[in-house]
């Protein structure tokens, strides 16, 4: 899928999958972006986020086992697939490659 | 029954309710996909339960409330039906897939299909736009649903009528007498004249300028008018104040500004003060005006104040908004026998005598927003109308085209369904539901609707461009200013797509497909006759427009060709004569000594000007007349080679000629004489005393061929009646009148500098009359045409396809013997047959519209039957033209190359 591109938001709550590992769903994502990044998201866009995730394969979802909390309902546990870390680091890559060629301008300011 | 929904249950173990909402938890239910349902919930659920530790119970509850809210997006919504959405999509590229191709294969035909079928949008799309605009007029001004014009009974016409202008007194009258109206307005036209600027020390700029109108100080009160520069409370109040349109101030002032500054108006150089700029006039109103005057700058109108005869007003009235209008003029039938009748007899004339025979004098109240379409018959002084007759045939010739058009889709769709047959056996035996097939045509015929579209939208622009120049029809596009169009359009799109992919959706996916599969089509009898049934109405309808086309051309052709009684060629005109002053007989006689001039002569105006009418006289009994008159010389009847019954024309010589009068047969008809015993009558004119008849001239059009020849009295060119307006009329014999009109041009120059020349040739002058008609008809030829094409556009497409399917029988008649000339008829035959079907059909449908359409000329000609055989015959040779080739091409193929792919 040479095609495939993520936008930004994207892009950070398929890193918060990574990084969340058995917890990652819903409320503990919006949780960590706020603690992390100091950014207030909602709950419905990190879902609608997920979902479309899903569909383009970089992760996985189950539903885990039930709880009391949560008025007894399951969590959709989702993991991230060897394409979504795959993707992850080939963004990460090209990034540090842009990234790269900037020095020149930080001296000009120093 | 399991326990799939813990809240209940939860509520019901604990009643404190420190629980979400329920009912918000139940409308996430009914939206959220149920595959999402539980982990969203319980993702709510948390946030909630984090929440109330935060925030407490009331914010928690609304915080969740929000938060299911904020679930409700498409992204969410739309995986309701996750699986199948897939599925749908997927199917829905695939029908485009698969139309896109079809489209692509069958190139020619799919051209054929949405090219016809973008003109005929396209044609109908213009239409739309037309009648649109039509019926905008001066819908626009302020409470226009309570603003009337005055009409009243036509007095000067001998069998009454109605008339679109009063005399200026009847305003003052409604306003003394009837409270129920708020406010009178009147417009007057004081008919084109000379408008200058005399800058200080600067050239003076001198405009001849038609369209000027006086107007009561109130006018903005009426109209829906903006003016850019200057106040619309102000601007008419007092004498010598105009305002003048944007284009009118760009002519003398250019850049520069313009209020403030002083036109003079007329040969006595009446001053105006430029009080005010217009905005840009709409197009939709039933006046226009470059100079709007106020009412008492021009000061004859003081002089006919009183008058109810000089009808040269056109009132308005706007009501309280709780008057009724019908009542009003019910009323207003009193105003007649109450204040016209005492100035009649300050005139000398009977009221009862003069009112008798035109049914009383009557006012009508007009709503101005039907002004432009419904008053034909009333004259509006200040504009051109239209008339809502046109209207009707043009919104059912769009119709027509456009049915015409879908016709031809419809047609060439089912036509080729029937190759593909064999697809849907293929497909049905492969497992494709029926909805899956019909939707594959539905997607294939609206797509095909939709490209036509985006092509008509283009074409129509490009019509426009046309039609301007070839028929003199401006008409803005202004469509796109009502929202309609928006959803209009696609949404007949769509109905259009919808219908013609009806029949192949349905019919073809009946079939079995074991016997398509075997190559037993069932294409047979039912297919062709409803496709034979749509081609002969679009016969029908083609040979309805051909035939009209025919019998509008025919008309107008009658009535420019009309002998007039007088001879119109090689005459050129000098209007405005009257400005050149007492330098004007000189000029004659300088004219009439020019080489190539045969004859000139000074008039009010030239035949078919018609006449100015008042009332006449007869000495014996006092019976009164309104008569035309018109003041001429002694060369006039030369000039035109009009003719005398009896008597002779005026004399130069005879003094007496002054108070002489000729009259034209119907004159004398109705005053009771002949033309022999009307020699040394009198008619009375109150003003002037006695009028000897000297002569009676032969009847002759003075009017335009939609008037009856009405009573006209000539008097000679030195009497006192009223009337300045002059005319030269030049009878010319040089084969280049641009010669002899150069040197005349600048003989006029030299003697008057100011006065702007201004001519033309009797002949063109005359059909110009008829230019509304001949637009309309040039118009309606326009749309036949396109609407002929369109017809054969879908012929040639049907032809073409019926000759591809039956290449192997006629391969096999040819190996049989069957001559060429045997099997293009055997092609055609079908078609010559519809054609005369249509004819017959054609001769029921049209021949009442067309009677009534020239039933509204006073001089037409009769629909001759062999004009509608005339149209069919140019229809079959256009239709022999159109397939011809195509069945020539299949008649005289190689059998052998046919018959070998078996």
């Amino acid at each position: 899928m040479n095609k495939e591109y993520l936008g930004e938001f994207e892009e950070l709550v398929l890193t918060m999958v990574a990084l969340l590992g058995e917890e990652a769903y819903g409320n503990p994502i919006v949780a960590e972006i706020k603690s992390r990044l100091d950014r207030e998201v909602n709950l419905s866009a990190v879902h609608v986020t997920l979902y479309r995730l899903e569909d383009k394969g970089l992760v996985t979802s189950e539903m885990g086992g039930s709880t009391k909390e949560r008025g007894g309902r399951r969590k959709r546990i989702f993991t991230i697939s060897h394409a979504g870390i795959a993707l992850l680091k080939t963004m990460k890559e090209s990034r540090q490659e842009l990234w790269s060629l900037i020095p020149q301008l930080n001296f000009t300011f120093s | 029954m399991e326990l799939d929904s813990p809240i209940e249950f939860h509520i019901l173990m604990n009643p404190q309710s420190e629980y979400p909402p329920k009912i918000f938890l139940k409308i996430l239910k009914w939206f959220c996909p149920t595959k999402l349902h539980e982990s969203v919930e319980g993702d709510l659920w948390e946030e909630f339960e984090f929440d109330l530790q935060r925030f407490g119970i009331r914010r928690a509850r609304r915080r969740f409330a929000w938060n299911v809210v904020r679930f409700f997006r498409p992204a969410i919504l739309l995986r309701h039906t996750n699986k199948r959405n897939i599925i749908y999509t997927d199917m829905l590229r695939s029908y485009f897939t698969i139309t896109f191709r079809n489209l692509y294969r069958n190139a020619s035909y799919s051209i054929i299909n949405i090219i016809g079928l973008a003109i005929g949008m396209a044609a109908c799309l213009l239409i739309w736009n037309y009648v649109e605009h039509e019926t905008s007029f001066d819908t626009f001004h302020p409470d226009v649903e309570r603003t009337y014009r005055v009409d009243q009974t036509s007095i000067w016409n001998p069998e009454g009528g109605i008339m679109g202008s009063t005399g200026p007194a009847v305003a003052e009258v409604l306003l003394k007498n009837y409270p129920e109206i708020q406010e009178v307005m009147r417009i007057n036209t004081p008919g084109g004249d000379v408008m200058r600027f005399e800058p200080d020390g600067g050239v003076p700029t001198v405009f001849m300028e038609e369209k000027i109108l006086a107007a009561d100080s109130n006018f903005f009160n009426f109209f829906g008018i903006a003016l850019q520069e200057g106040n619309s409370k102000s601007a008419l109040s007092g004498i010598n104040k105009v305002v003048i349109s944007p284009k009118a101030a760009a002519r003398h002032f250019g850049e520069g500004a313009a209020l403030g500054k002083i036109l003079l108006w007329g040969e006595n150089k009446i001053p105006l003060e430029v009080t005010g700029i217009t905005e840009s006039l709409p197009a939709n109103m039933h006046f226009s005006f470059d100079y709007l005057i106020s009412m008492y700058s021009n000061p004859s109108i003081k002089r006919f104040d009183w008058s109810f005869i000089w009808t040269q007003m056109v009132t308005y009235i706007k009501l309280k908004p709780e008057a009724n209008a019908v009542e009003l003029q019910y009323k207003m039938a009193e105003i007649g026998e109450r204040n016209i009748k005492p100035t009649f007899s300050r005139l000398g004339i009977d009221y009862h005598d003069f009112i008798r025979d035109k049914g009383g004098w009557n006012f009508v109240l007009q709503p101005v927003a039907n002004i432009h379409l419904y008053t034909v018959n009333s004259n509006n002084r200040i504009g051109a109308v239209s008339d809502i007759k046109y209207i009707y045939i043009f919104s059912i010739v769009g119709l027509f085209v456009l049915l015409i058009a879908v016709i031809n889709f419809v047609n060439l769709s089912t036509a080729r369904a029937s190759t593909r047959a064999k697809e849907v056996g293929v497909k049905k035996s492969l497992g494709a539901f029926k909805s899956s097939l019909i939707g594959q045509f539905q997607v294939e015929s609206i797509t095909i609707a939709f490209l036509a579209l985006i092509i008509a939208l283009g074409l129509a622009e490009l019509m426009r461009w046309l039609i301007g120049p070839l028929s003199d029809v401006h008409i803005p596009f202004t469509l796109w200013k009502d929202g309609k169009v928006f959803w209009v359009l696609p949404l007949t799109t769509l109905l259009i797509g919808f219908l013609a992919g009806l029949y192949p959706s349905f019919y073809l996916t009946n079939f079995n497909p074991a016997q398509v599969l075997k190559g037993r089509i069932a294409s047979g009898l039912k297919n062709k006759t409803m496709r034979h049934t749509l081609v002969l109405i679009q016969f029908t309808i083609s040979i309805t427009l051909m035939t009209g086309s025919l019998v509008v051309y025919q008309q107008l052709n009658y009535l420019k060709t009309k002998n007039l009684g007088f001879d119109k060629g090689n005459i050129l005109v000098l209007n405005a004569a009257e400005k050149m002053g007492n330098q004007l007989e000189s000029f004659q006689q300088e004219l009439q000594n020019m080489p190539g001039v045969t004859t000139v002569t000074r008039a009010m105006t030239v035949p078919g000007g018609g006449a100015f009418e008042d009332i006449f006289m007869k000495e014996k009994d006092d019976t009164k007349l309104p008569i035309g008159q018109v003041k001429i010389d002694e060369h006039y009847f030369k000039t035109f080679g009009l003719s005398l019954v009896a008597g002779r024309t005026f004399d130069k010589n005879r003094l007496s000629d002054k108070e002489a009068i000729i009259l034209n047969e119907t004159a004398v008809k109705l005053l009771g004489w002949t033309p022999e015993t009307a020699l040394g009558e009198n008619l009375i004119y109150p003003e002037i005393g006695k009028l000897e008849v000297i002569g009676v001239v032969k009847d002759f059009h003075f009017q335009s061929l939609y008037l009856n020849i009405s009573p006209l009295v000539f008097l000679d060119i030195n009497s006192p009646m009223w009337g300045d307006q002059r005319v030269l009329a030049i009878r010319f014999n040089s084969t280049s009148p641009k010669v002899l009109l150069e040197s005349i041009e600048n003989r006029w120059h030299s003697l008057s500098p100011d006065v702007p020349f201004q001519y033309s040739f009797l002949n063109e002058a005359l059909e110009s009359q008829y230019r509304e008609d001949e637009r309309m008809g040039g118009l309606f030829s326009l749309f036949t045409g396109i609407s002929i094409l369109v017809a054969m556009i879908g012929l040639v497409g049907l032809v073409a396809y019926s000759v591809e399917q039956r290449k192997r029988e006629i391969g096999v008649r040819k190996v049989f013997g069957a001559s060429t000339g045997r099997i293009f008829y055997l092609i055609n035959k079908q078609y010559l047959i519809l054609i005369v079907m249509a004819l017959l059909l054609a001769m029921g449908i049209s021949w009442w519209p067309l009677s009534h359409w020239l039933e509204s000329f006073v001089y037409r000609i009769t629909v001759n039957p062999l004009l509608f055989v005339l149209a069919t015959i140019i229809e079959i040779v256009l239709a022999v033209t159109c397939v011809g080739y195509l069945s020539y091409r299949a008649a005289i193929s190689n059998p052998a190359k046919v018959l070998k792919e078996d």
